[in-house]
């Protein structure tokens, strides 16, 4: 499903006017989510393939028209229904603020499908001991993503090479690709790491915020990790 | 006494220098044909329980009779790792309660599954939050309904309030990450803008929310249900208190109950979904129950017969999972079953309903659900709105319910209904498909 431009509903991807507010849509696939360690992904590794229909965990069902329905002698009218298929996949994650960016993975898990189940604990997800956006850390530390085996595990402040390599210069990580330690400036990750010599290239993360994302002339702010991590490409 | 089991308990605990990281909820797409594999087990590691809360589900306060013993659970641990689960989350009644409970959060970590506790926070002192994540408990979650003088009321405890703060700092200086988790009802819909500034100065880093269902205790207790309609009223507070999480760097985490398809689901459910949106009940899908005898179900949140697909002792952990048809039904049920309002619904094959511990107690099965945002959005359009009304009430059993009645009527006072949609048959008259109108009641 997609957003509506005009009053955030969800619609069906192949609505062309949201049966709510009757905002005309733009035509082309979800802006889509994103998930976890499938943003992590493109930091270490190249993943090529289109998520399948089981990732969504939604069949693909036919839906008929159906406009109304009766109970108990009473007509409702519910919101005008339209042919078309539900559960279309998305192909790529967004950022409200910039453009789409493709997270697909075949090897990469799905995210937290199961929503929150009740009187379980919540899923804590990524601990986020800082702001990569806003690079909050102490003097000689910088804000970046961490992680373990492939999974993101942390968002948190790592020791910052100073001077460091700049944007498009090339790096090196220690100990695995996903380590966070890097030789990248403050504000910037080692990018499309090798997983074998653990070189990669300095990328830039975004500024200012997940809905007014900053980046470098001729660099658009792109989602790799939801809207945890985004680099400037 | 208690005291000196957690002594021996934590004595008999080896000491290692670290445990595997966990697995997390982040599950792989099964192979096509194949069932998916649960993410997540919640286990009721006891019934007893240090409280008598008026909302609690199970009706917590004794143990089970012929609850597992060690032994069997060190070996339930073990088949849920081989089934594939990534977390543990204990609760109960209180897990605390049972100093056995270390061994059992050890072994599930040495298996590499993550653990967490939800928890009253009453009893939890800083000996056993120490003893809890000496074990490898990695995550508390306590449950903290409004302020003071609401959650108190609620869980029938004065001074309770203040002891889950403490809860909260006992288990932060022990090391564990914490959270809360907050029913939403009559008492606390309008206390969780300055709950959340309280939970922020906690350090809580998640916040998860809920609305109070109709079953177990709550049964006993309709008056603290929302209505439908207020619904309107509800989620443009949530907005506000998003907006406050976010700004505070707490994650607002929408339980599952919570929704659906208003304007406002994207922000919902923007951290937790792909695509930020509900996908229906998850219930033997992603997660399980467990209950403290060793019956397993398709969530911790519904209870009966309908529901449990058996128990471990009798047929093992993978056979329940996959064959059970009570743990099957939500994947393998279909649009007919839905009935209602949700049958001809724009949302019908996504949502399904919603939530099915929401839905059941409320009208005797899943399919039709009128806590719905999108629905209550969609009454208030054409001029209506809907409330509840208790028809029946419910016996002394865990996640026992009464039965409720969906009245329609428009939104100026004193008009009668326009229609009134009475509870139907349960599943276990009718399995599948939309069942039967109950009659008068």
């Amino acid at each position: 499903m997609k957003p509506c431009s005009g009053c955030a509903r969800h619609l069906r991807i192949a609505e062309s006017v949201c049966p709510f507010c009757g905002t005309h849509l733009a035509e082309g696939t979800a802006p889509g989510g994103w998930g976890w360690a499938v943003g992590l992904a493109l930091l270490g590794a190249a993943c090529g393939t289109d998520k399948g229909d089981s990732e969504s965990g939604d069949a693909t069902t036919e839906v008929t028209g159906s406009t109304s329905s009766t109970t108990e002698g009473t007509t409702l009218t519910s919101a005008p229904t339209s042919s078309g298929t539900i559960g279309g996949t998305g192909t790529s994650s967004g950022s409200e603020g910039g453009e789409t960016s493709t997270t697909e993975c075949v090897s990469c898990s799905s995210s937290s499908e199961g929503g929150a189940f009740i009187y379980a604990a919540p899923d804590m997800g990524v601990q986020l001991d800082c702001d990569p956006w806003v690079q909050d850390c102490p003097d000689g530390q910088k804000c970046a993503p961490v992680g373990d085996d492939g999974t993101l595990t942390a968002i948190a402040c790592v020791p910052a090479a100073n001077p460091g390599a700049a944007v498009g210069e090339a790096c090196t990580v220690q100990d695995q690709p996903h380590s966070g330690l890097d030789d990248c400036a403050k504000g910037l990750v080692c990018f499309e790491v090798d997983a074998g010599t653990l070189t990669g290239m300095c990328a830039a993360l975004c500024t200012g915020s997940p809905d007014a994302p900053v980046c470098a002339e001729g660099t658009t702010c792109k989602e790799v990790i939801g809207d945890l991590v985004s680099l400037c490409l | 006494m208690a005291l000196v089991k957690l002594r021996e308990a934590r004595r008999r605990l080896p000491v290692v220098e670290s445990l595997p990281p966990g697995r997390g909820r982040r599950v792989l797409p099964p192979p096509r044909g194949a069932v998916q594999r649960p993410a997540l087990a919640v286990w009721e590691f006891t019934r007893a329980c240090d409280q008598r809360c008026q909302a609690c589900g199970p009706r917590a306060g004794t143990a089970r009779p012929d609850e597992l013993t060690t032994d069997e659970a060190l070996r339930l641990v073990d088949e849920l790792a081989e089934l594939g689960v990534g977390e543990v989350a204990l609760i109960g009644g209180e897990a605390y309660l049972r100093a056995d409970v270390l061994w059992v959060i050890r072994r599930i970590r040495e298996r590499g599954m993550s653990c967490s506790l939800t928890t009253g926070g009453l009893g939890l002192t800083q000996t056993r939050a120490d003893a809890l994540v000496e074990a490898g408990l990695q995550l508390v979650s306590v449950s903290i309904d409004g302020l003071e003088a609401s959650h108190d009321t609620l869980r029938g405890t004065p001074g309770g309030w203040r002891r889950c703060f403490e809860a909260l700092a006992h288990s932060r200086k022990a090391g564990a990450r914490i959270a809360a988790n907050t029913q939403i009802n009559r008492l606390t819909w309008r206390e969780l803008l300055p709950l959340g500034e309280l939970l922020a100065d906690a350090g809580a880093e998640v916040w998860q929310m809920f609305l109070t269902m109709p079953h177990g205790n709550a049964a006993d207790h309709p008056e603290l249900l929302l209505q439908p309609f207020e619904l309107l009223e509800l989620f443009p507070m949530l907005d506000r208190v998003i907006a406050r999480c976010a700004a505070r760097k707490l994650r607002f985490w929408p339980g599952n109950n919570l929704g659906y398809f208003g304007p406002l689901e994207g922000k919902l459910r923007r951290l937790q979904q792909e695509d930020g949106h509900y996908k229906g009940c998850s219930a033997g899908r992603t997660g399980l129950g467990i209950e403290a005898d060793g019956t397993i179900k398709s969530c911790p949140s519904v209870g009966g017969a309908v529901n449990a697909g058996g128990n471990w002792r009798d047929h093992g952990l993978r056979a329940l999972w996959e064959r059970a048809p009570e743990i099957r039904y939500v994947e393998q049920r279909g649009l007919d079953s839905l009935w209602g309002y949700c049958r001809e619904c724009y949302y019908a094959d996504t949502c399904m309903g919603g939530c099915t511990a929401m839905s059941e107690p409320l009208l005797g099965r899943p399919g039709n659900n009128p806590y719905c945002h999108h629905r209550a959005l969609e009454m208030d359009r054409m001029g209506l709105r809907e409330r509840v009304e208790q028809v029946a009430g419910a016996d002394d059993q865990a996640f026992a319910h009464g039965l409720f009645r969906v009245v329609r009527e428009p939104k100026a006072a004193g008009a009668g209904p326009v229609t009134i949609e009475g509870p139907r048959c349960g599943r276990e008259v009718a399995f599948f498909g939309p069942g039967t109108p109950l009659g008068e009641l």
